[in-house]
């Protein structure tokens, strides 16, 4: 019984786990965002990038904002509009920067960052 | 490790012949599954803490070499209790409070943890808890979560099964591995010099940021600890040289002895977070909250101060200023009195002991913090008056004790010395975070100070609260200065911010009146005294700013600090981005690596 009650608590104790292992490594909300390019040679940024995103299957009128950021600067309110839609950011991006589509109660949807690779000579 | 293996989540009899192959299985499975989730989770934690994509560098090298950073505890922890599954638990709840703590410095700072931050730790009690408590938004939850985490581990591990004793020997190497895992990676060696390397983190110069996006947090924490183990600060001799011939002229006349033939008391103030707030848009209109520092500097008797860092790590600051040498020399160094131990350690305090002054420091915090108590000691400092000198009588102002209280324990000193004193005071009242609700001494004085218009509430309490304490400390310094003149004796003082303040809300909504960021800011600083000399009223470094008061004080004779005021003054009338700049600052970082090492006077033979 002893041992039962103990197996039984492990694997609820593995589930909750692997619940939030799989919350942190995906998007909170069933929407998509792309950020291209996604990845960028190191010596080539600032970047221009480009954003699409997709809100439509979340229920309710409204529509989503767009915040942007390098790495280590606050967030900016860059574009507030409908569900969905795309738009091109200027030469800005270093390595890190990040799109966070939110609902506009502030909810954080999903969240794109820039990444780099070195440049090898 | 297999041998090991029976028992765990399920408690099975793994002497019961044929039949234990079954919960040797599951318990293998579940170790597995456990280490996969466990490595996930921390990679979770540590993307969230960054704010950046869950996606972002998410590889298996990534991940994997993140999670690998706690493998000799987790080890250990195995080893001594038998118990795997809670061992987990235990080092990702600790990883996850790291995780959390870089999170809130990201937000206050703009950067986030370093190896250095560990130092706290090592001198944790009351009043860091109090400093680094109060960025907290909200004490109760995270009082909440520490219990929380500490039920569930002591619920792992009483529910959990122990291996049974017969595993003895497999018990002992996991322990024995453990240990060895846990002393190379203190003593920075092999095997993790060969993994945890420069390709893998990517560090920049820049800051400690790209390195925890490219790597981890965990992986760019140890990356520093092999980084700094391993660095021996080299001394460039032929920079040296380069300066000193370059130099020689100029520092062959040295200062010159005080007018009266009396040595003169010197105070140096760091002032916590002392800055002009008219460098900031909109507000110069809006009156003046530091009139008394800004008649001085009119009259020529200071300027503007380059300081080695913003928002935080005072020590940076206060380290070049009382010693003379920049931090820049020192490149692995990011917080001088614990990342730079040393028996005896160069600079004002020691010198002027050495012509006959008593030194005294005062600072309404614990000694430990900052490990100043130590530090102080090298540097020549005979007394160190801390937080518990200021319960007899001091008043706190806001969350910490005034700039007054110190006022008076400097003014209390100065009576009582029977040679002429050094004082190095470090105030604590204008100390963030500045969104707190502390009541203030003085309501009505917060509540008139004005602001400029269409700031968000969150910055506009950040700024008002932080003005309310600068003006604060602006009026102790004139109180100071009268102070000093009504003793009848010759007197220096030598008053300076450490750093802007961290209000990036502030920043963001007003910006600077230059269109610069807030890191590249400067502060103000001052030489006042009635020695008849002064100090001109140039830009300079916190490192020039003691070699100047030297002068002003008609102190002469130590060969480092004529280097570094002549150099200094040469290096302000020069391009900064010209050859002979560059050449001159390596001198000057030459110098200071030589001073630091004992060796500076090898080369002036």
């Amino acid at each position: 019984m002893k041992v039962a009650w103990r197996a039984g608590v492990g694997v609820v104790a593995l589930v909750v786990a692997a619940g939030v292992a799989a919350r942190l490594q995906m998007d909170p909300a069933p929407v998509r965002l792309e950020l291209e390019p996604e990845r960028v040679r190191a010596c080539e940024t600032p970047a221009v990038t480009r954003v699409r995103w997709d809100a439509t299957a979340l229920r309710g009128e409204g529509g989503v904002r767009l915040e942007v950021n390098n790495l280590g600067r606050p967030p900016k309110l860059w574009v507030q509009g409908g569900k969905r839609g795309s738009a091109e950011a200027g030469k800005w991006a270093h390595d890190g920067y990040t799109v966070t589509l939110k609902a506009l109660d502030g909810r954080v949807l999903a969240r794109r960052t820039l990444a780099s690779e070195p440049c090898r000579r | 490790m297999n041998a090991a293996t029976p028992s765990a989540v399920s408690v099975p009899q793994p002497g019961a012949g044929r039949r234990a192959w079954w919960p040797r299985l599951a318990w293998a499975a579940g170790a597995l599954l456990c280490v996969v989730l466990y490595a996930l989770l921390l990679w979770g934690l540590d993307r969230r803490a960054l704010g950046v994509a869950p996606g972002a560098y998410r590889t298996l090298a990534n991940v994997g070499l993140n999670a690998a950073v706690a493998l000799p505890w987790v080890l250990l922890l195995w080893g001594l209790t038998r118990r795997l599954f809670s061992s987990l638990l235990l080092v990702l709840l600790l990883q996850a409070a790291a995780c959390q703590a870089s999170m809130v410095k990201q937000q206050v700072l703009g950067t986030p943890l370093i190896l250095q931050d560990f130092y706290f730790l090592t001198s944790f009690n009351r009043a860091s808890l109090e400093v680094l408590g109060s960025y907290l938004e909200d004490a109760r939850a995270f009082a909440l979560a520490c219990v929380a985490g500490l039920v569930a581990v002591v619920a792992a591990f009483r529910i959990e099964s122990p291996v049974p004793r017969r595993a003895g020997a497999a018990s002992v190497t996991v322990l024995a591995a453990g240990l060895a895992l846990a002393l190379s990676q203190s003593l920075a060696t092999w095997p993790w010099t060969a993994v945890y390397t420069r390709e893998h983190v990517r560090p920049s110069a820049l800051g400690p940021e790209p390195a925890v996006l490219r790597a981890g947090l965990m992986s760019s924490l140890v990356y520093k600890h092999l980084e700094v183990a391993n660095t021996v600060y080299k001394l460039d001799e032929e920079a040296l040289r380069a300066v000193l011939a370059a130099t020689a002229a100029e520092r062959a006349g040295g200062a010159a002895a005080p007018a009266s033939g009396e040595l003169p008391d010197i105070v140096v103030v760091l002032s916590e977070s002392f800055m002009d707030p008219h460098i900031l848009s909109g507000m110069e209109a809006l009156g003046d909250v530091i009139p008394g520092a800004r008649a001085l500097i009119r009259q020529g008797a200071g300027g503007e101060m380059v300081v080695p860092t913003y928002g935080g790590g005072t020590v940076r600051t206060e380290f070049e200023v009382l010693t003379g040498m920049p931090v820049s020399a020192f490149p692995s160094v990011i917080y001088p009195y614990a990342d730079m131990s040393a028996r005896r350690m160069p600079g004002l305090p020691l010198l002027l002991r050495g012509r006959g002054y008593a030194t005294v420091a005062i600072h309404a915090n614990s000694g430990a913090f900052w490990n100043r108590t130590d530090t102080y000691k090298s540097m020549g400092i005979d007394r160190f008056l801390t937080e518990r000198a200021f319960r007899e009588g001091g008043k706190k102002d806001g969350g910490w004790y005034s700039d007054a209280s110190m006022t008076d324990l400097v003014l209390r000193e100065l009576e009582r010395a029977d040679r002429p004193l050094l004082v190095v005071a470090v105030s604590m009242e204008n100390h963030g975070p500045y969104d707190s609700r502390a009541p203030v001494l003085d309501e009505a004085a917060r509540a008139a100070i004005r602001l400029p218009e269409g700031l968000p509430d969150g910055a506009a309490t950040g700024l008002r609260n932080y003005l309310y304490h600068l003006a604060n400390a602006d009026r102790e310094l004139v109180r100071l200065l009268d102070g000093l003149r009504a003793r009848g004796r010759p007197f220096v003082v030598v008053f300076f911010g450490d750093h802007l303040p961290a209000l990036p809300e502030a920043y963001e909504a007003l910006s600077f009146v230059d269109g610069r960021r807030a890191q590249e800011q400067t502060v103000p600083w001052l030489i006042v005294g009635d020695t008849g000399r002064r100090a001109a009223g140039r830009r300079l470094h916190a490192w020039e700013l003691a070699a100047e008061a030297l002068e002003v004080a008609g102190i002469g004779g130590d060969p480092y600090y004529d280097l570094v005021r002549v150099a200094g003054r040469r290096l302000a009338a020069l391009p900064p981005g010209s050859e002979e700049a560059r050449l001159l600052r390596r001198g000057v970082e030459a110098a200071a690596v030589a001073r630091f090492q004992g060796r500076f006077e090898e080369f002036l033979r």
